[in-house]
């Protein structure tokens, strides 16, 4: 009896045992794989009334997914090949899953073969362990640099990235203070940030320069966490060195831009931008005192509002140029202040093209030239008076040396009529002179007499060669004439011609040394048709006046039209040339509409050539 | 035949009148507007020459007073001056008279010769 009570009592303890276990303890039937009792804690993790589990089979306490591989695990544990089976799921009455750790042993009770599971819930640890996988993994696939650092300024932990960017291996990081990877200049700099952030422990910011393996210099932006109780700091970088070269790059041009800015403020003249239809997006400082308009009245409007002034056909040819040919135009003109004031301006426009060649803007600049015109004016009319004035004595040279020569005053010796002759022919010249002035201001007045009927160009040009047969004569030159069968007449005034004419001639034949040679050729030009590089823009006559002189130098090309222009050859060549005539040529041959232009060859010659158009100017 | 020459400049005055006479006209010279309208009445010439720019009254207003006048408009004018301008010479031939010359673009034979012409013109 004793024995009875010692074995009830036994098994009431192990009863509380049992039920007062912290893990989850079940027994199941090998055979049958049905559950035959589970202790309290098993009971509270399956959800199940503890009559409940003795009804269940093994199967009903795992998802159904996993019960091959549970029952696997199951036979291994009967067989006793393995003790413990890890991360087993286990389904809850209410659906749920948890994982555990099963611990088995087999017994024998009963005359049945059964496996004594031990369940530990292990849901907890293995989330943590989850966790902790995903920050690894995190950390491993970052893009942005991740870098565990100890206070002695080495790197304990670098991330994939970290070894990607920088270039270096992990074991070349590892050992190596980091500071000597920064680029010198930055590295007073780190300390204090490293400093500051163990002294603080706060996160800081900060940016410095790494030296890559390759050389190269990356920017860095850091963030920085110091952990006091690790001893450590944690940092993430991020290569901003593009960003970097960007704001440079943004902050020169800025820079840049306001120099621009400021220098088109304070430009005297006045700078328009315009959008591809003229309509005004900004006037500088200078254009509000020029044309009396505050920069709210102008822009948005068109630049006609102080325009508008000239004939049609000159904003005609400007907008062809600037919006068709897409080139730059510059004229004279005329404008007209907000108060009605008129004044005298020299523009240029050029306009703005896209990558596509599509005009984008315009700029005009515009220069307020009234008070240089008023100059001009007053010049013209000085001259004029001048010319005239110096007209009256030349003619009383003329005249009376041509009745001295003309023997009114009785008969002359040789020696007398050969000086009075040289009087004559320079009062001549002087006449030549006084004409050409006169020529000049009647084209700069715009009021040149064009009186354009059709023109024998063919007898001019003998004429006129006839003009310079003395010279001619004296050096022994060679002239000829290639004149095109059928020639047409072009419309021109004959004394524009016959100056044109004169001028190219006897330039050919003053700058040609003694037995050259001088070409006049006429040949007709039709509209489309380029000679000597240029395009006829009309149906024309080509006057191309060819000789073997000293030519003109390639640093005078453009300034050989020029008023009062000489050339250093020319100068030495012949002392007492004005400069202007071929200016006057050029003045001339565009009033009638035509061009002027020439090649050369120093020492060799040159050949000068005048489009006139046959429709006239 | 008799000739008024209005000119101001005695140089070329002396001139005009020299080669005049030596072709067998009788010249009168007149140094300014005022005494250009006198003659004009007074000499009754065949052909006045005139310059335009003169004192008193100019080569222009002469010319208007000439043709403003019933008989005195009948008398040939050619106008020798230095003004050479388009408008000038247009401004003298609208106002009638019949040729014009500038002085220093003209060898003084050739005006001389003009000026007969007009003489001969005019008998």
């Amino acid at each position: 009896m004793p024995d009875t009570t010692d074995a009830l009592e036994k098994e009431e303890m192990f009863r509380v045992i049992f039920d007062n276990a912290l893990d989850g303890v079940i027994l199941a039937d090998i055979g049958t794989k049905r559950l035959l009792v589970g202790n309290k804690t098993m009971c509270a993790m399956l959800g199940y009334r503890r009559d409940e589990i003795s009804g269940l089979s093994v199967t009903n306490i795992h998802p159904e997914h996993d019960v091959p591989y549970v029952l696997d695990q199951f036979e291994k544990q009967a067989k006793g090949e393995i003790l413990l089976a890890k991360d087993i799921p286990v389904l809850r009455k209410d659906g749920s899953v948890f994982f555990a750790d099963v611990n088995s042993s087999v017994v024998t009770t009963g005359g049945k073969r059964c496996l004594l599971g031990i369940f530990r819930d292990i849901t907890d640890r293995r989330g943590a362990e989850i966790e902790r996988e995903q920050y690894f993994r995190f950390f491993q696939i970052s893009t942005d640099i991740m870098v565990i650092a100890d206070p002695q300024g080495c790197f304990k932990k670098v991330n994939p990235a970290c070894l990607q960017v920088l270039g270096y291996s992990e074991e070349e990081l590892l050992t190596k203070p980091f500071i000597d990877f920064v680029h010198p200049d930055d590295r007073q700099m780190t300390r204090d940030e490293m400093a500051r952030q163990i002294r603080t422990g706060a996160s800081h910011d900060f940016e410095n320069r790494y030296v890559c393996k390759d050389g190269t210099l990356l920017w860095l932006s850091w963030r920085a966490t110091h952990d006091e109780g690790e001893k450590v700091t944690y940092a993430t970088a991020r290569d901003i060195t593009e960003r970097k070269r960007e704001e440079r790059a943004l902050r020169e041009s800025a820079e840049e831009l306001k120099k621009f800015k400021m220098a088109v403020e304070a430009a005297s003249d006045q700078i328009i931008l315009t959008d591809s239809e003229g309509t005004i997006i900004y006037v500088n400082k200078g254009a509000e005192s020029f044309t009396g308009y505050s920069r709210e009245e102008v822009i948005g409007k068109k630049a006609s509002l102080w325009g508008g002034q000239m004939p049609k056909g000159f904003y005609e040819e400007m907008w062809k140029a600037i919006r068709e040919d897409k080139k730059p135009f510059s004229a004279e003109l005329v404008n007209r202040r907000k108060d009605g004031v008129p004044y005298d301006a020299e523009i240029h426009i050029s306009p703005v093209l896209d990558d596509a060649g599509a005009v984008r803007y315009f700029i005009g600049v515009e220069r307020d030239i009234t008070k240089a015109k008023e100059v001009d004016t007053a010049k013209s009319e000085f001259i004029s008076l001048a010319s005239h004035q110096m007209r009256t004595p030349l003619t009383a040279v003329n005249w009376y040396s041509e009745m001295l020569l003309n023997g009114d005053a009785g008969e002359l010796n040789a020696k007398q009529k050969e000086y009075f002759q040289a009087i004559y022919t320079a009062g001549q010249q002087m006449n030549e002179i006084i004409k050409t002035f006169l020529h000049i201001l009647r084209l700069e007045a715009g009021s040149g007499a064009m009186n354009a009927i059709p023109v024998d160009l063919v007898g001019m040009v003998q004429s006129t060669v006839e003009e310079s047969k003395l010279t001619i004569d004296k050096k022994h030159l060679h002239v000829s004439e290639q004149i095109q069968d059928a020639l047409p007449l072009p419309k021109i005034d004959p004394e524009l011609a016959h100056v044109i004419l004169q001028n190219l001639i006897s330039n050919a034949v003053k700058y040609t040394p003694e037995n050259g040679g001088v070409t006049v050729s006429l040949e007709k030009v039709v509209q489309g048709s380029t000679v000597a590089g240029k395009t006829a823009e009309a149906d024309s006559v080509l006057v191309s006046v060819h000789d073997t002189g000293i030519g003109i130098a390639e640093a005078d090309r453009d300034k050989i039209s020029t008023k009062f222009f000489r050339a250093e050859n020319a100068k030495t060549w012949d002392p007492n040339g004005n400069g202007l005539g071929l200016y006057m040529t050029d003045r001339m041959i565009r009033t009638a509409r035509g061009a002027l232009w020439f090649s050369s060859r120093v020492g060799e010659g040159t050949t000068f050539y005048a489009l006139l158009p046959i429709g006239g100017g | 035949m008799k000739i008024l020459v209005v000119e101001d400049e005695e140089v070329l005055a002396k001139v005009l009148e020299e080669k005049l006479e030596k072709s067998g006209d009788e010249v009168a010279i007149a140094a300014d507007g005022e005494v250009a309208i006198t003659l004009a009445q007074s000499f009754n010439p065949d052909v006045i020459v005139l310059d335009l720019l003169l004192p008193k009254r100019s080569g222009f207003e002469v010319l208007q007073i000439l043709k403003a006048d019933n008989v005195l408009k009948a008398i040939p004018v050619i106008v020798v001056s230095n003004l050479g301008e388009d408008n000038d010479i247009k401004h003298a031939l609208s106002l009638g008279a019949v040729d014009y010359y500038v002085k220093s673009e003209h060898p003084i034979n050739e005006i001389i010769e003009k000026i007969g012409n007009i003489v001969i013109q005019a008998k």
